[in-house]
């Protein structure tokens, strides 16, 4: 099991997190979620040992490893950008971790053994001999976390591990690590901005923002139940309505009477259902509502008048 | 140990990669061994001097001849250099003819090439009976033993200076804004005059900089050329050494000091042209 | 009047500028090239062979590839020592500290070996010490060393520096991460990521180191046979008048120039360092 307990940093003057506390049970996938800037990936590099706190402790079960240098964690972190060692092999790559060992060095054919059984496990038995410059970005991915879990990490951490990759490789990417995870059941965090990213791969996800956690939760709570205004902004999309209500487009429905009213500005569908775009009457505020693709879809130019089917309040 | 904590004002990140000790001190301990302490014991000796006799050795009328003619040629031949250093640049980056890539590598040839082999090499070249010279020659012109010559030298010496400079800048501009310009409606001289020279000017600037400072203090392809007469074609370095070689030392340090410091100044000057155009263009 | 790309000039503009760059590089670089291997070769093969066996000469190639083998190495571990610090740190001062390396670049050779006269000679800070104790600096060999080291100083660090900032911290980081030690992670990831880097900041280095002449002609002293390097004998068989025997061992110098631009050439075309022309 993981904690984080008060954790603190700061860079110069800036703190980049602030009372961070954290606990990931074993087994779990988690992930870090906010935008640039929100202290996602600094966290992640003090749980890995690569940056170091101000203040704040990290607990691997119950030992605080605070002052353990990243060698001696037995983390395995995947850099954003795979960090591979260019003159080396995809097999020599893989291997590195367990041929620098100065005790319980396993003999070379073993290492070598070893590297194969990774590579077949990320599926890309036969490319050992490559170079990384001769992979693709997604075999790359796989090959950097090859080599994270060749020295059997008790822990598996991802900066970002598809954001360098296009939209196909990426979701097929995604379903992969997933099913990976499920296979081996490595306590694993992984740092995105994605949202979506996010919701489809976590146990749970920790959405941050200037350094501080916002909340944390299933990616059902996080999407139905937002705690705070930001993670109902940043999570999926959200609708203003007057007295501090948040609403989903897809929990709006159209009604006769009563609802704010809504002035169409363009309808357009959007996979299976309208995506309506208007304005509000009351506040001048752009309000997006889905409609069922069944029912007819409302004139631009046309005054409609909208409801929360459910809707989140934030006060004023 | 629960906390790592430091203080705010602290003088650089922590950081897991082990070795800053070792290497920072290595760093500070060889350069303090090798280039600052054997600097400072110029402005040690200028400063032991008296500000008189620092003024009678560093600005006597030999020395202010010296100074002319060092200044004055560095800045001739930095100018050539600018012209044909930027005509070169864009020809290797713009053009594509056989036998490029050797050309390509021989511009480097004056920073490989020992100074005083180019010296030596010039003067043969440019001598009244040269392989030059003896053209020259009849016509009135003399080049060897002449602030013509040194100024030969020193063109020598600079051109890759502006080239190399100039070079990358040229070649990462890429054609859309030239082809932007001409959708406006520019013609190419036009495109030239108003688009690119003014993107490569700071380039050409910090070549033509270093090309003078590096003829300022150039001695060794210089020498052979010059002819070396006191207050005609005697360069300041050159009068250094020839104080040196009279055991005047204080007056080689006061000279040295005076140029010292004017290099001292043009770098000085130069990052500092750099560093407010960074943050004008906020790259 | 054709029809011509918006970008670039018309075809006979291209011509003339190309032929008028060519005509100044032929003139200024060329010719001089050419004058030192035609001078060397002027009396035949013979002549050349006996200036280059000439026990000075022997001796002053001895003692350059000396001067190069002690400096050459000590400024590459500095280089690689400084490299280290500056691009894998965040310091104060660091940009001050880079500043300073570069130092030496700016100071003429001349003023180079002057310091060391001030520091070492019979009249310096030092001197009188070192007399007492029958150390010899200036007008010796260590006086050559310490004035080619200053010279060259900058060369390494000031290749490694950019490539090393460029290449990040993120290979080491993972290195570490996998277990490797500081100097396992140095040699098995740091030092094959910049050697190439490395190679061209060394052989750029040692020509500077082979070639010097202002700083180690002020402190050599011109001893022959003892304290006459390449570039100081070229000087003293010429002021000698003995043209073919200075250009035949300026040929040398030349030859390792060549040699040197080819080797750089070649790293720049197949590493893609510093290739200031993308083709």
């Amino acid at each position: 099991m993981i904690r984080v307990n008060n954790l603190t940093k700061r860079f110069d003057d800036v703190s980049v997190l602030r009372d961070i506390s954290l606990s990931v049970e074993p087994g779990e996938f988690i992930a870090l979620l906010g935008p640039s800037g929100s202290g996602k990936t600094t966290l992640l590099r003090i749980i890995a040992g690569l940056e170091f706190q101000d203040e704040g402790e990290v607990l691997v079960d119950g030992r605080d490893v605070s002052g353990l240098s990243v060698r001696d964690r037995q983390v395995g972190f995947v850099f954003q950008h795979y960090a591979l060692f260019r003159h080396m092999t995809v097999a020599q790559n893989v291997g590195f971790g367990l041929s620098v060992r100065k005790r319980n060095r396993p003999p070379k054919r073993e290492i070598e053994a070893r590297a194969q059984e990774l590579l077949r496990l990320v599926q890309l038995d036969g490319l050992g001999k490559r170079y990384p410059s001769q992979l693709s970005g997604g075999q790359r991915q796989r090959v950097a976390l090859a080599r994270a879990l060749a020295i059997e990490p008790k822990l598996l951490l991802l900066d970002e591990p598809f954001g360098a990759l296009d939209a196909k490789v990426r979701k097929d990417l995604r379903r992969w690590l997933r099913d990976l995870h499920r296979q081996m059941g490595l306590t694993s965090i992984f740092v995105t901005h994605d949202q979506e990213e996010a919701l489809e791969l976590a146990d749970r996800v920790v959405v941050m923002d200037h350094g501080v956690i916002e909340q944390i939760g299933t990616p059902e709570e996080i999407y139905m139940e937002p705690a705070t205004p930001f993670v109902s902004h940043f999570v999926g999309e959200t609708n203003h309505l007057p007295d501090g209500l948040h609403v989903r487009p897809h929990d709006l429905r159209i009604v006769e009477e009563g609802g704010e009213a809504v002035l169409v500005d363009n309808v357009f569908r959007k996979g299976g259902v309208w995506r309506v775009e208007g304005v509000l009457s009351g506040t001048g505020e752009i309000v997006e509502i889905d409609l069922d693709a069944g029912s007819p879809a409302p004139q631009p130019g046309a005054t409609i008048r909208v409801q929360p089917l459910r809707s989140k309040s934030f006060g004023g | 140990m629960t906390s790592l904590s430091l203080s705010r004002g602290r003088w650089r990140q922590p950081s897991v990669l082990p070795g800053f000790g070792l290497t920072f001190g290595v760093s500070v301990i060889w350069l303090s061994l090798i280039v600052l302490i054997p600097l400072a014991t110029i402005f040690l000796r200028s400063a032991g001097m008296g500000w008189s006799d620092f003024v009678a050795a560093g600005f006597s009328d030999r020395a202010l001849a010296a100074y002319r003619l060092s200044f004055g040629t560095a800045a001739a031949a930095g100018l050539v250099n600018v012209v044909f250093g930027l005509l070169i640049a864009w020809v290797l980056v713009r053009y594509s003819f056989p036998g490029k890539r050797v050309i390509g590598a021989l511009v480097d040839l004056p920073f490989a090439l020992p100074t005083a082999v180019a010296g030596i090499a010039l003067t043969t070249i440019y001598a009244p009976s040269g392989w030059i010279g003896q053209f020259l020659d009849p016509l009135g012109v003399k080049v060897a033993f002449t602030p013509l010559g040194i100024t030969i030298a020193l063109i020598f010496i600079g051109l890759p200076f502006v080239v190399r400079s100039v070079e990358p800048v040229l070649a990462d501009m890429g054609l859309e804004v030239e082809e932007a310009a001409a959708t406006l409606g520019a013609g190419r001289a036009q495109t030239f005059f108003r688009i690119i020279l003014p993107s490569i000017l700071p380039a050409l600037i910090t070549g033509f900089a270093m090309a003078f400072a590096r003829g300022v203090g150039e001695y060794g392809s210089v020498i052979f050329i010059s002819g070396n007469m006191p207050g005609k074609t005697e360069i300041a370095p050159l009068l250094i050494v020839t104080q040196l070689e009279q055991y005047a030392y204080d007056g080689a340090t006061a000279i040295a000091t005076v140029m010292l410091v004017v290099s001292f100044a043009i770098l000085l000057l130069l990052n500092g042209y750099q560093t407010l155009r960074r943050r004008r263009m906020g790259a | 009047m054709s029809i011509h790309r918006s970008t670039t000039e018309r075809r006979a503009t291209r011509i003339l500028l190309i032929l008028v760059a060519l005509a100044f590089l032929a003139f200024f670089l060329l010719l001089p090239l050419i004058a030192v291997f035609g001078e060397a070769l002027k009396q035949g093969i013979g002549g050349f062979a006996n200036a280059v066996t000439d026990p000075d000469a022997q001796s002053a190639i001895r003692l350059t590839l000396m001067v190069a083998a002690i400096s050459v190495p000590l400024n590459m571990v500095f280089g690689v020592a400084a490299s280290w610090a500056i691009s894998k740190y965040d310091f104060k001062g660091k940009s001050l500290l880079v500043t300073l390396i570069d130092l030496p670049f700016s100071v003429s050779p001349v003023v180079s070996g002057l310091i060391f006269v001030l520091l070492f000679g019979a009249q310096g800070y030092l001197g009188p010490w070192l007399a007492d104790h029958g150390i010899r600096v200036i007008f010796a060999v260590p006086g050559i060393l310490l004035a080619t080291i200053f010279i060259t100083f900058p060369f390494v660090a000031r290749e490694l520096i950019p490539l090393m900032q460029e290449q990040g911290r993120a290979d080491e980081e993972a290195a570490l991460s996998l277990g490797a030690s500081g100097w396992q992670t140095f040699w098995r990831v740091t030092l094959p990521n910049i050697r190439w880097g490395l190679l061209y900041g060394v052989l750029l280095c040692n020509a500077r180191a082979m070639g010097e002449f202002g700083a180690v002609s002020v402190v050599s002293g011109h001893i022959r046979g003892e304290t006459n390097t390449m570039p100081l004998h070229v000087e003293i068989l010429y002021n000698e008048y003995n043209f073919v025997g200075a250009f035949a061992v300026a040929s040398l110098l030349a030859l390792l120039a060549l040699v040197t631009l080819v080797a750089k050439s070649v790293l720049e075309w197949r590493f893609d360092l510093h290739s200031g022309a993308k083709h």
